[in-house]
């Protein structure tokens, strides 16, 4: 059995009001405001490609992509601008997929 | 609607996570009352931060306010040592709550009354209703009769 308190227990002061004693409590966690969702397209290759780093080093997407973008970030602006345009010119065409005829 | 001045003892049921209704319910209450199982280590685990609500409404609202821990879901069995050792840890150090002494144990006569939609109190049990006993003792030690 352990009893782990709170270092909480230090803040504990005589001068906070009742509105505020109400209020802290109806704040929503500082992480939820940190984020924000984005959704973006994959290929099927693009998937892989993440499954494969993701399982290499056991991180999650999101960290591979992080990690990505640092990468980017510390190659010289003309390599990094033909990595980019590479990856362009690879991308498939978004909407609707080809119809057969 | 009746108003709550014609009653002698208001119980507040609030949630005991860090919420407004439960920070507000200690700003006005006169005693607060945690129930804890010393052997489900998940509950104690919660007491840290919930202790931090007491303490800062003690401290800067609600001076009068008496706060306690009751054990409740305590084992049966003679030789199970959970509930003193959470007991004599939590009252060896003034920084927790204090634990009362009459504690709840795992009785089935709970669900049994609470399958009957009736309380301990009301619930016939032939072989002695030691439940009603320990609520009785717990609400003489908590002073719940002189309210």
């Amino acid at each position: 059995m352990k009893l782990k308190k709170s270092a909480g227990l230090t803040t504990v002061t005589e001068d906070k009001t009742l509105k505020t004693f109400v209020m802290e409590a109806s704040k929503r966690p500082v992480s939820g405001s940190q984020i924000t969702r984005v959704n973006f397209s994959l290929t099927e290759n693009d998937i892989e490609h993440f499954d494969r780093l993701t399982q290499e080093s056991g991180a999650s997407r999101v960290a591979v992509m992080r990690a990505s973008l640092d990468a980017l970030s510390r190659l010289d602006e003309e390599t990094r601008g033909t990595l980019i345009r590479q990856a362009e010119i690879a991308s498939p065409k978004t909407g609707k997929p080809p119809v057969k005829r | 609607m009746r108003s709550y001045l014609e009653y002698d003892l208001l119980l507040l049921d609030a949630p005991g996570s860090k919420s407004p209704e439960f920070r507000k319910c200690l700003t006005v209450a006169n005693k607060f009352i945690s129930l804890v199982d010393p052997t489900a280590q998940i509950e104690i685990n919660t007491l840290g931060e919930l202790v931090v609500d007491v303490r800062q409404a003690q401290a800067a609202i609600n001076p009068g306010l008496e706060a306690l821990i009751v054990m409740n879901r305590c084992p049966t069995h003679p030789g199970d040592q959970d509930a003193s050792t959470f007991r004599k840890m939590m009252n060896d150090d003034p920084d927790w709550l204090p634990v009362a002494r009459q504690r709840l144990f795992s009785r089935t006569v709970y669900k049994r009354a609470y399958n009957d939609g009736v309380s301990v109190h009301e619930y016939s049990d032939k072989s002695g209703n030691k439940a009603r006993a320990e609520i009785e003792l717990l609400a003489t030690e908590l002073d719940l009769y002189s309210a």
